[in-house]
């Protein structure tokens, strides 16, 4: 327990035995995630849930040091857990142990409102630029929401104190009143009534619960009335005025319809309720949607926010006419560029991009990479590029970092680990890409594995990459291989290899290297 | 029987769908031959029209919104045009069969896969119960799915990703078609599993002599796999060359600017050509040629006339107002590039590399 | 080129290179250089193609700026196309006015109200359908057509109120409870599904056994069950949709969880939501009449549709003008709001956004 706590309040993150003496921004420490997908109790055997218990380990035992300004690629094949390690550095998915060191601060730990503060500094963008805009929000407000939630003095919306004072007057008096009426009008009668024709203390019981019943529905519809005419008065001053005013038109018109009829000598005193509140209610809307009409800008956060977004569309290429158009209205390539400028709104250090550009048209990819390689030296950004395509990582990343099933396989420079895999999966992957070139298409040797990723529930034992691995020992089955320097900053996890012999091809068959020197590798 | 050993032949095909925002042409005018054994590219990104040119060529195109409004598909000297429909019906999964993209919703999943495989052999082949069985265990034997005969009467779910890629290219050969239409069928899945379908597509090619349409976006896979590409853009065919000619010397400004924008995993690079501006909308196309506003070389004839489909060599056409000047200037580039690395070597050492 | 920059020109083009490159720190090579050339071409066809049609056809321009069209508008738009919704549409909108100010109307043109009985002993009996009473008179001699008009009234008040009730207590308790999930979820439905199983008739015959009979009785039977359906359909549309990546960047942001719950998840619910109100407006209609038809509903001399209908009922064999005229207006309205019901449908389907 104090262990676990001093490890919480630790402020430096633990440095690593081998390779950068940089400090990092971001310094991940044994972070895992795990699944539950529940069976095996009693009762899923009774019901024919799952016999076992399921844990799908979608991240396990994850160290990895993010340097400022870098970017570091993170490749992998669907199911290896990337994206999922990617949220769960930025805390959208909740990481199950381990840290996530950023400024001193452990991410992994923080409360849900720290956190929340310290998201103004960690940023994504998403892989479907269809599914991660708002479709019913403007470009002006999708931009717009991390300044208004950082920075709501910047809104145009925000009210000065009197109005604010007025509102909650106006608030009080609303709930108040109604709750009053209601009050005398039901509760207390009801109560009456029952407890008069029952009779008794049985009377008194259901009466009085009938009473509170009756009561706290009033209160809750008295208390949503306040804090609506609250809320309405304070931040949506020309949508309610309009609306206010057009229904006060409504109410006092009917009642002039009626003082009209009845100098005629006829009455609809009856009526004018029913008629009132239909012409009020009637209007009050139209008003309400007149406002929008009068001012599109209320489309948008307005004021500073709004020249805020302005610039940041342009920063990302897109024209600033547009800032009240909805997403639907873009193509693919200009709804991701919105997604970039969300994310740049509050000034991150560190963006995940999650597949940024694999829903995209070949012709489009090309210009986003461009535009994140142009943010990231004007913003000194730092990323964190999850991609399953090869090609683009090798062209964007600093640093590559390769995923199988949880675990990190290989760590080093992109150059370098194109052009020198050390681990297996690596060497596979690698040469699994296709080539836009037929002479080089031609010359080039695959190799194709054998099978599919196995399932990330119940992986297998030992070295996970094993069951495909063409140079895999009996050794590999037992021994989890720990991710260690083999040469110079290059990191791989293969106890094939060490760094006296770092070609696995070149080690004996059956011979294990890596798993002699137990000194240089790093405890996983 | 076909004549001039052409399996297939386009002629000017025209696929429109007629929608309320107008009239697509998704596919505008597209002419190619396909010889026995070949393997032919179609190339394009979304809304090109390259998947509407497959379901036109088996006559799948849904009816409303879309018509093939005119053109021949000569399918082995007949044509598919004037067939009626329980003819096309009878060509369509035995002798030109499909694979489609996603292998997750391709498979009805309330069926065992020996069901799915039993169906079009006995519909097609008229095989009995028992050998339909066999024939399925054959199929799936030989796409490389392990102890096939187990996992016959498996559902779908069942299987990974790769492994119904694999049941559904067993289902798209299990009649022995003439020809095999491939409709981006590794973009659904990882590279490797992509590498491991690639092969076995040009295994099977090699052993059966099947005929196979390759679509997909994807420079990298028809580089290794065809012997001719269809670039596609706007619904009009831009360039149509043997592979090689393609990639090294191509006559048209989209292709090549295609071919930089993809990012080369071999060499180091600077900043990534940028093809600049976005897709048409292909309802509302301009005037001119359809990628004038993107295109590098264009000038003000561009935006006023459409451009010819100029002949550069005899198998090597460019839809452009300056295809030869593309054409040789990047045929210079290649000589220049050839005398480079020859000069430094480089060409060898990048092979090496690549053999790992 | 000569061309795009001309079109740049032309379109005004905003400042090409907006990130200031001051910390630019690669040395100006090739690239660059490459760059610099791209990166104004990319922004003139950026404007040239930067919208889908249908909105450049549709965007107003207004003070420099390309107006959008939202999702409503061109559900809207798609709305109007199709001419049995708006046939519909005309027809409630004909049918709410008419039994507004109708009842006023008829009163200043002929002075027959609901409850005026004629003080002629003669003219105290069922009229068929004439010029002076189009719809025929009751056997107290009533105008049918005044005690058509102001049924309407109760009925669709009664709808109203129940659809207001499901709209703010539906909405946003299957909002939360889809929302939070897990235990918090499983309890809330529970509850739906408690409220669900006691038979509701029962609550009502046992509510106005209790109380006295009014309209506010009515109005709190009908409500109080009409909500949990739309809870349900609310929460089923949350769940799908809180996994979806703009939840997730919302999240992300920083985003309150209240805010992401009513600014992101409701109004993207909107939809099925309308269409089920739309359809829930006809169901309590029924309802109602059918509890007035049980003699539990609106009192006499007050007259609801479904009082009317029972009423014309017991006299169909002697007086039928005093059913068909009630019954046909009633089956009227609720045709033509079910067809604005399937129009609403078909205009905010969301598979029909996808271009």
């Amino acid at each position: 327990m104090s262990t676990e706590a001093a490890s919480r309040n630790q402020q430096q993150p633990p440095p690593l035995e081998l390779g950068e003496k940089r400090e990092p921004l971001i310094a991940i420490r044994d972070l895992k995630v795990h699944f539950d997908l529940g069976g095996g109790t009693a009762i899923d055997n009774l019901l024919g849930g799952s016999a076992v218990h399921k844990v799908v380990k979608a991240v396990d035992g994850v160290t990895l040091d993010i340097y400022p300004g870098e970017t570091l690629g993170l490749v992998g094949e669907s199911g290896c857990g990337k994206s999922t390690l990617g949220r769960a550095i930025l805390r959208l998915t909740e990481p199950t142990s381990g840290q996530v060191l950023y400024q001193g601060q452990d991410l992994a730990h923080l409360s849900e409102g720290e956190m929340r503060e310290q998201r103004k500094n960690l940023q994504m963008i998403f892989q479907d630029p269809y599914a991660s805009l708002n479709p019913r929000m403007t470009v002006g407000q999708i931009i717009g929401e991390p300044i208004e939630t950082f920075h709501s003095d910047l809104s145009a919306e925000q009210s000065p104190t009197w109005l604010k004072a007025l509102g909650a007057v106006a608030g009080v008096a609303a709930g108040g009143y109604l709750g009053f009426k209601y009050l005398m009008r039901y509760s207390v009668p009801y109560f009456n009534s029952l407890h008069e024709s029952i009779g008794g203390w049985v009377g008194w019981l259901v009466g009085g619960l009938v009473f509170l019943i009756i009561t706290a529905i009033g209160l809750l519809i008295s208390l949503a009335l306040g804090y609506l005419v609250y809320h309405l008065i304070v931040r949506k001053t020309l949508r309610i005025g309009m609306a206010l005013l057009l229904g006060a038109v409504g109410w006092f018109g009917a009642g002039a319809i009626n003082k009209y009829l009845e100098s005629r000598g006829k009455e609809i005193a009856e009526d004018l309720t029913i008629l009132r509140v239909f012409l009020s209610s009637l209007l009050f809307v139209v008003g309400w949607l007149l406002a929008y009409k009068i001012k599109p800008s209320l489309r948008t956060f307005g004021g500073k926010i709004d020249q805020e977004v302005q610039n940041l569309m342009e920063t990302v290429g897109l024209s600033k006419r547009f800032l009240r158009r909805y997403p639907h209205e873009f193509s693919g390539g200009q709804r991701q560029r919105i997604g970039i400028a969300r994310a740049l709104a509050v000034d991150p250090d560190f963006i995940v991009a999650d597949e940024p550009i694999s829903a995209l048209d070949v012709s489009i990819q090309a210009q986003i990479m461009n535009l994140m390689e142009k943010l990231q030296r004007a913003k000194n950004l730092t990323y964190l590029f999850i991609s399953h395509d090869l090609r683009a990582i090798r062209h964007v990343s600093d640093r590559v970092a390769v995923m199988y099933l949880g675990k990190l396989v290989e760590v080093a420079d992109a150059k370098v680990i194109y052009d020198e895999p050390l681990m297996p999966y690596t060497k596979a992957l690698i040469s699994a890409v296709p080539v836009p070139d037929p002479a080089v298409e031609a010359a080039r040797r695959r190799i194709v594995l054998e099978g599919d990723v196995p399932s990330p529930i119940n992986p297998p034992s030992g070295c996970r990459f094993h069951t495909r691995c063409p140079y895999a020992i009996e050794a590999c089955k037992e021994v989890v291989p720990p991710l260690a320097e083999i040469k110079p900053n290059h990191f791989a996890a293969c106890i094939r290899i060490s760094p006296e012999e770092p070609y696995i091809e070149k080690v004996a068959p059956g011979d294990a290297p890596g798993l002699r020197d137990a000194q240089r590798v790093i405890a996983t | 029987m076909s004549r001039n050993g052409n399996i297939l032949e386009v002629r000017d095909l025209k696929t429109y769908f007629f929608t309320e925002d107008g009239t697509v042409k998704a596919v505008d005018g597209i002419t190619f031959d396909l010889k026995r054994g070949e393997t032919l590219g179609i190339v394009g990104e979304s809304g090109s029209g390259k998947s509407v040119t497959n379901l036109s060529i088996i006559r799948l195109i849904p009816d409303p919104p879309g018509r093939i409004v005119s053109g021949e598909i000569i399918f082995d000297g007949q044509d598919v045009m004037a067939l009626p429909q329980d003819e096309v019906r009878r060509i369509r999964g035995k002798r030109i069969s499909m694979i489609f993209q996603d292998p997750m919703t391709s498979l009805n999943p309330f069926m065992r896969i020996s069901k799915q495989l039993m169906e079009l052999t006995r519909l097609h082949l008229g095989y009995n119960k028992s050998q339909a069985y066999e024939h399925a265990i054959k199929m799936l034997d030989m796409v490389g799915i392990p102890d096939a005969r187990s996992r016959v009467d498996n559902y779908p779910h069942e299987f990974s990703g790769g492994m119904r890629q694999r049941v559904m290219i067993a289902m798209a050969l299990s009649c022995e078609p003439e020809l095999l239409i491939a409709d981006e069928p590794t973009t659904a899945l990882d590279v490797t599993i992509q590498a491991q379908i690639l092969e076995l597509i040009k295994k099977l090619k090699q052993e059966t002599g099947t005929s196979v349409i390759l679509i997909t976006h994807d420079l990298g896979v028809v580089a290794g796999m065809t012997d001719h590409i269809i670039v596609m853009y706007a619904g009009k065919v831009f360039e149509q060359a043997p592979t090689q000619e393609l990639f090294q010397c191509p006559g048209n400004p989209y292709t090549k600017g295609l071919l930089r924008s993809v990012p080369d995993p071999t060499s180091e690079q600077g900043a990534l050509y940028q093809i600049p501006g976005l897709p048409p909308d292909v309802a509302h196309l301009p005037p001119g040629c359809p990628f004038a506003p993107r295109c590098e070389r264009a000038e003000e004839i561009c935006t006023r006339e459409f451009p010819p489909f100029v002949q550069l060599t005899s198998e090597h056409f460019s839809l452009c107002h300056f295809a030869e000047e593309v054409y040789s200037k990047s045929c210079k580039e290649r000589d220049e590039r050839n005398e480079q690395s020859a000069s430094t070597g480089r060409a060898a050492a990048s092979e090496n590399v690549l053999d790992i | 080129m000569a061309r795009t920059n001309e079109t740049e020109r032309n379109l005004g083009a905003t400042a090409n290179e907006p990130v200031q490159d001051a910390t630019h720190m690669a040395p100006p090579g090739v690239a660059a250089r490459q760059k610099m050339i791209n990166e104004p071409e990319a922004m003139a066809a950026d404007q040239l193609y930067g919208t889908a049609p249908p909105a450049n056809r549709l965007g107003q321009e207004t003070a420099g700026f390309v107006e959008g069209t939202s999702l409503w508008r061109d559900a809207w738009r798609r709305l109007k196309k199709n001419k049995l919704a708006v046939m519909g549409g005309i027809i409630v909108i004909f049918v709410i006015l008419a039994s507004l100010i109708g009842p006023i109307i008829w009163q200043s043109i002929t002075g027959y109200t609901y409850a005026t009985i004629p003080s002629e002993r003669a003219l105290v009996r069922a009229m068929p359908p004439s010029w002076q009473h189009p719809m025929g008179t009751d056997p107290q001699g009533r105008d049918i057509l005044a005690r058509v008009l102001v049924g309407g009234r109760i009925s669709l008040m009664v709808a109203l109120v129940a659809t207001a009730v499901s709209l703010v207590i539906g909405v946003s308790y299957g909002a939360i409870s889809g929302y939070f999930g897990g235990k918090i979820d499983n309890y809330m439905m529970r509850f739906v599904d408690l409220i669900y199983a006691v038979p509701y008739m029962i609550i009502v015959i046992v509510l106005l056994a209790l109380f006295e009979k009014s309209l506010f009785l009515l109005f709190a039977a009908l409500g109080a069950v009409s909500w949990l359906t739309m809870a349900r359909i609310v929460r089923g549309q949350v769940l799908s949709l809180k996994n979806q990546e703009f939840i997730e960047a919302a999240r992300s942001i920083g985003v309150p969880t209240w805010k992401v719950i009513f600014r992101h998840l409701v109004p993207n619910t909107l939809g099925p939501v309308i269409v089920y109100a739309t359809l829930t407006v006809p169901s309590v209609i029924l309802q109602e009449a059918f509890l007035s038809f049980l003699g539990l509903g609106v009192q006499a001399p007050l007259s609801s549709w479904g009082t009317l209908a029972s009423e014309g009922a017991d006299n169909i064999a002697i007086y039928p003008w005093m059913i068909i005229f009630p019954g046909v207006t009633m089956a009227l309205t609720l045709f033509s709001l079910n067809f604005v019901g399937d129009g609403l449908r078909d205009a905010l389907d969301p598979h029909m956004r996808k271009v």
